[in-house]
């Protein structure tokens, strides 16, 4: 499944339409969050995470989404099962956001 | 991020020695210039962070200035 790029517009929608969910919150000034992103893309296509949603949200122009998993450094990673948070942190290591991923599985 | 990091870049590289190696980093490549950083990603960030605020230093801000309204940006996005 490729990236979704949400915003506080669709950001909602997304998450009603789709059961489990993994957010990236990412800004223009993060280089972690710039090195991550093939990565991210790579991961969306896992057949590991199929029937998983990937959304990347820009956290700069969407402070209605950041608040909702409670960012507070980037890149912060989410994830939403049924449109509700269950877990999110900031995390840069691909293991890591591996481990939370599964956590949806 | 770290402040000390930036300013030195700041005072130390031009704008194209700045962008150049932006460019490396982001292709995970290692950079012509020293830059600070415990891994690439924040090495990237302080080259982001170097460029916006000297783009602004080079357009006649004070550096004080230009860095204050570039970590109030950062902030203004994870708070």
């Amino acid at each position: 499944m490729a990236v979704i790029d949400a915003n506080d517009s669709n950001f909602q929608e997304l998450l009603s339409q789709n059961d489990k969910v993994v957010v990236k919150y990412f800004a223009g000034w993060c280089g972690s969050c710039r090195l991550f992103k093939p990565k991210f893309k790579r991961l969306s296509g896992d057949e590991r995470f199929e029937g998983i949603a990937f959304l990347d949200v820009n956290a700069e122009e969407s402070p209605e989404a950041r608040a909702l998993a409670g960012v507070n450094n980037l890149p912060f990673f989410a994830i939403f099962k049924d449109g509700k948070l269950v877990e999110g942190g900031p995390m840069s290591k691909e293991d890591a956001v591996v481990e939370l991923i599964e956590k949806l599985k | 991020m770290k402040i000390p990091v930036i300013k030195k870049l700041v005072e130390t590289y031009s704008l194209e020695e700045l962008q150049a190696a932006e460019e490396a980093l982001a292709e995970e490549q290692q950079p012509t210039i020293e830059i600070g950083g415990d891994d690439e990603g924040e090495q990237l960030t302080h080259a982001f962070a170097a460029i916006w605020i000297k783009e602004k230093v080079d357009a006649g801000e004070d550096f004080k200035v230009a860095l204050r309204a570039y970590t109030s940006m950062v902030r203004g996005s994870i708070s």
